[in-house]
């Protein structure tokens, strides 16, 4: 568990496409969004990376509208193989059935536990979220997950995923170099841990916990009934 | 040993395991189903819910551990069948205590292994199994092997009480 879900077996890389992503990031993703396809934001236009949601704090990189009333909020960890899983085979749902239809915002935190690359990549992650790339940073780990402290996150690889993003090399390197956020991810990593839950991924959507890469179905039916319990 | 023939052993065996499965899946997030089936909830959300957890097997758990978890379930079917029919045969105190002892041991040794890590995280060593050998999944390979010296001697002939005196069934 869970350390579970940490399992340490290696999976099959399934290419996911790039899909467009709904971001509420500030107006840096509008440069990315002329060159690649991607579907118009649907944000507030207080998003940005921003949440005032009870789960959430400012500093959470935050995928969908802020006003939405069911947040769901994944602790994960970039090398988990089971954190990929949720990002292969449940997201895709969650972002076209609710985030991108505004009745859900998505907040993802760190529960990097899994080696000096996991907590690399935390850090990158949000050192790319600096300059409104978080989620395609957060995708692009996902996307090239290969084993755990093998070389996939190496500080090299880190910075070349940020180049081919197109961020500030400079800025880029500087927030890395210097461990910028190694609080933030030592503070999401003790806030899970202090209510008790120590597995990757970990979702809690409005405070309901599912732990684990439980399927899409589930997933479906607590965020349905959070739905239809709204006033 | 004919026993291991009868449709009615694997019947059982087969329910027996499938419980057991679906009780360590729940395991994995019982503080959910605990909300869940204990919360006002309608019965619609309620079964949605806890059958949708039933696919988490196929989903949330390595292949080398889900398959280490059904035989383990299936070696857990078969020594409660065991068990129940060995005491429902013999209904002498002294046999209970044998039979019982050993299968309880199996059966909660199964169940330490296949949930073994929720367990470790209650009593504060959630990060420990990061040190055994194979993250964990040996504890696995360990409970298969008790199981299966556990059914072994289930399948033995059970002890009787002669007398006052405990001897071996020969029959």
């Amino acid at each position: 568990m869970l350390l579970g879900a940490r399992m340490g077996s290696s999976y099959p890389q399934r290419n996911r496409p790039v899909e467009p992503v709904v971001t509420g990031a500030a107006s840096q993703d509008n440069k990315a969004a002329a060159s690649t396809p991607q579907k118009k934001p649907q944000v507030s236009p207080a998003n940005g990376d921003k949440s005032t949601d009870i789960m959430g704090k400012t500093e959470d990189a935050v995928l969908g509208r802020a006003e939405a009333r069911v947040t769901i909020t994944e602790f994960g960890d970039f090398q988990c193989p089971f954190c990929g899983r949720f990002f292969r085979e449940v997201e895709p749902g969650l972002r076209k059935d609710y985030i991108e239809t505004g009745k859900a915002k998505f907040v993802f935190k760190h529960l990097a536990f899994l080696g000096q690359e996991s907590i690399d990549a935390a850090n990158a992650s949000l050192c790319a979220k600096e300059q409104g790339k978080f989620w395609e940073y957060h995708d692009k780990l996902y996307q090239n997950q290969m084993g755990e402290n093998q070389g996939a996150f190496a500080q090299p690889v880190l910075r070349r995923f940020a180049s081919e993003l197109g961020l500030t090399s400079s800025q880029f390197n500087n927030c890395l170099d210097s461990q910028k956020y190694a609080a933030q991810v030592q503070a999401d990593t003790t806030e899970i841990e202090s209510q008790g839950y120590y597995s990757t991924p970990t979702t809690f959507v409005n405070g309901t916990v599912i732990v684990g890469a439980q399927p899409y179905a589930t997933f479906k039916t607590v965020i349905d009934e959070k739905l239809a319990s709204l006033p | 040993m004919k026993i291991l023939v009868s449709p009615a052993f694997w019947l059982t065996t087969i329910f027996l395991a499938s419980v057991y499965l679906i009780f360590t899946t729940y395991l994995v997030n019982y503080r959910l189903v605990r909300e869940t089936v204990f919360g006002p909830y309608p019965a619609g959300y309620k079964f949605n819910l806890l059958l949708s957890l039933v696919g988490g097997l196929a989903t949330a758990i390595p292949r080398l551990n889900a398959v280490a978890l059904t035989v383990i379930a299936l070696l857990t079917g078969a020594n409660l069948t065991l068990l129940i029919k060995n005491l429902l045969a013999r209904r002498r105190p002294g046999v209970y205590c044998v039979a019982t002892g050993s299968s309880i041991f199996s059966s909660l040794a199964g169940i330490c292994s296949a949930c073994s890590l929720p367990l470790l995280t209650i009593l504060g060593l959630g990060g420990s199994f990061l040190w055994l050998p194979l993250g964990g999944t040996a504890l696995s390979f360990l409970v298969i092997i008790l199981l299966a010296v556990s059914l072994y001697f289930s399948l033995q002939p059970v002890m009787l009480d002669v007398g006052g005196e405990v001897r071996l069934n020969e029959k």
